[in-house]
């Protein structure tokens, strides 16, 4: 399973791709938003995970990519801090799946993604 | 000499030529100062950067180390935080990553912090004697977690310099939550407006509980302090203080009896609205306005006479505060407003209308 990592934090970055990969899935880190536009076209990540706020592009660009995507059914979890429920509001109702609020447990982030790919 | 050799007697060729070869030589100093910054910059911002992508792995591994136990800390990398600039980019990127996590990983940045010796980096600006240290110091071991230093830290929630009292401050709450609202017994300094929210954004993270100290410090002779804990009575429903939340509605600052309007009406009882208006009278008009706003949301029939009165008060913004409250409050709100309007329908047609607009809405 691919997993598309969207987030500038580059340790926030690396220590959700490590923990994925140690579950088994093959990530793909990128560390903008437009590097995350040009490598969803690129790679049709299983599922993607954004953070609203990035350089080039922001989150709810990036949820309203995947979710013109007619080919494959992605599944978009973004990544919001405390404060920003009417960004959070605004990506689901551009098709977003699910949210984890910074500071957020790698388990239950874990446990989003299992669930969100069951679906 | 000739005209022709000078300028209005004074710029000669031997002068024009000394101030082009010092303005030359100013020039090529600037573009070497700027070349060399720049290089300097450009060398830092890739050093940086690979440390970051070293350190990235590094703690990214870390971090997801279940056991918890020690992490091996490479050669390479025990060489790198030798220097003072990489071990604080490193203190830096944990601060930033705990800000994010939680769980198992947060707990684990703390473990690599003291592993690493980079508290032994915070202790020494903690003790250093520049305010812009100490502060940083506070800063960082109250964002690592660091409990054993709750005491001396607590010494410095007093402090004359604002920065490190507001870190001293922050930190008591992050070791202690409400309890570490202590340092209101003895705070001498102001509580800026800033700090004010800061810790009650700190606070809203953590479950409501009674606050035993609020009443201390509601008496306290430091306003700033008052006026906290007016705002975290309103916050918190303290039940407990509206007595003395009463005595407040004759304190000196307006910004006080301001807040102690606001709060009271928060603890409403049946003699709340009796007690405002019986104030309203010495009030500012601001401070009028906060009382009619306030009896718009807990008033009754009971306040028709008084707010009937006041629709005549030459203020139009309290005309139109009083108006709300009829409307809304009283049975026949609207009909008194429509008999006022159809008797004299300047101002007070305008006044029904909108408010006719505002609550029906």
């Amino acid at each position: 399973m691919k997993v598309l990592v969207a987030e500038d934090d580059s340790l926030i970055q690396k220590t959700v791709e490590l923990k994925l990969k140690k579950e088994g899935f093959e990530v793909i880190c990128c560390n903008d938003g437009k590097e995350a536009l040009e490598k969803i076209e690129e790679h049709m990540p299983d599922i993607v995970l954004t953070d609203m706020m990035m350089p080039y592009a922001s989150g709810l660009e990036i949820v309203a990519k995947v979710k013109s995507i007619t080919s494959k059914k992605i599944p978009v979890i973004v990544f919001s801090t405390m404060g920003q429920e009417n960004i959070v509001e605004e990506a689901f109702a551009l098709g977003a799946d699910d949210y984890v609020t910074k500071p957020f447990s790698l388990t239950e982030l874990t446990i989003r993604i299992k669930r969100q790919l069951k679906r | 000499m000739s005209p022709k050799e000078t300028f209005l007697g004074f710029i000669t060729a031997e002068r024009l030529y000394a101030v082009s070869i010092v303005f030359g030589c100013v020039t090529a100093l600037i573009v070497l100062m700027i070349y060399t910054y720049l290089y300097q910059k450009k060398r830092r911002f890739f050093t940086k950067q690979k440390i970051a992508a070293k350190l990235d792995e590094w703690i990214g591994e870390a971090l997801l180390d279940e056991e918890g136990g020690h992490t091996y800390v490479t050669s390479d990398l025990q060489e790198e935080l030798q220097l003072h600039v990489n071990r604080q980019f490193a203190i830096d990127q944990l601060i930033s990553t705990r800000k994010n996590l939680t769980g198992r990983a947060a707990t684990n940045i703390s473990r690599l912090y003291e592993q690493l010796d980079l508290r032994d980096d915070s202790l020494w600006k903690f003790h250093n004697k520049r305010w812009d240290r100490k502060a940083k110091g506070i800063y960082e071991l109250y964002m690592m977690n660091q409990l054993d230093m709750r005491e001396e830290i607590a010494a410095y929630t007093n402090s004359r310099n604002e920065h490190i009292r507001a870190e001293a401050q922050t930190a008591l709450i992050t070791f202690s939550g409400f309890e570490g609202l202590s340092f209101l017994d003895e705070l001498a300094y102001p509580l800026t407006d800033w700090q004010q929210l800061k810790i009650l954004e700190q606070l809203k993270a953590l479950t409501p509980q009674d606050i035993p100290g609020i009443i201390r410090w509601i008496r306290s002779v430091n306003e700033y302090v008052v006026l906290f804990a007016l705002r975290l009575a309103e916050i918190y429903y303290q039940l407990q203080v509206h007595d003395d939340v009463v005595h407040c509605l004759d304190h000196p600052s307006d910004r006080i009896r301001h807040q102690a309007i606001i709060t009271l009406a928060r603890l409403a009882n049946l003699s709340t609205s009796g007690i405002l208006m019986q104030h309203y009278p010495a009030e500012t008009q601001a401070n009028k306005r906060t009382i009619l706003q306030q009896i718009f949301k807990i008033g009754g029939d009971e306040e028709l006479a008084f707010l009937d009165a006041e629709l005549n008060n030459p203020d139009d913004l309290l005309k139109l505060e009083s108006a709300r409250a009829i409307a809304r409050n009283c049975s026949n709100g609207f009909d008194v407003l429509a008999a006022r309007a159809q008797m004299q329908p300047e101002p007070y047609l305008a006044i029904y209308n909108h408010v006719k607009y505002e609550l029906k809405r």
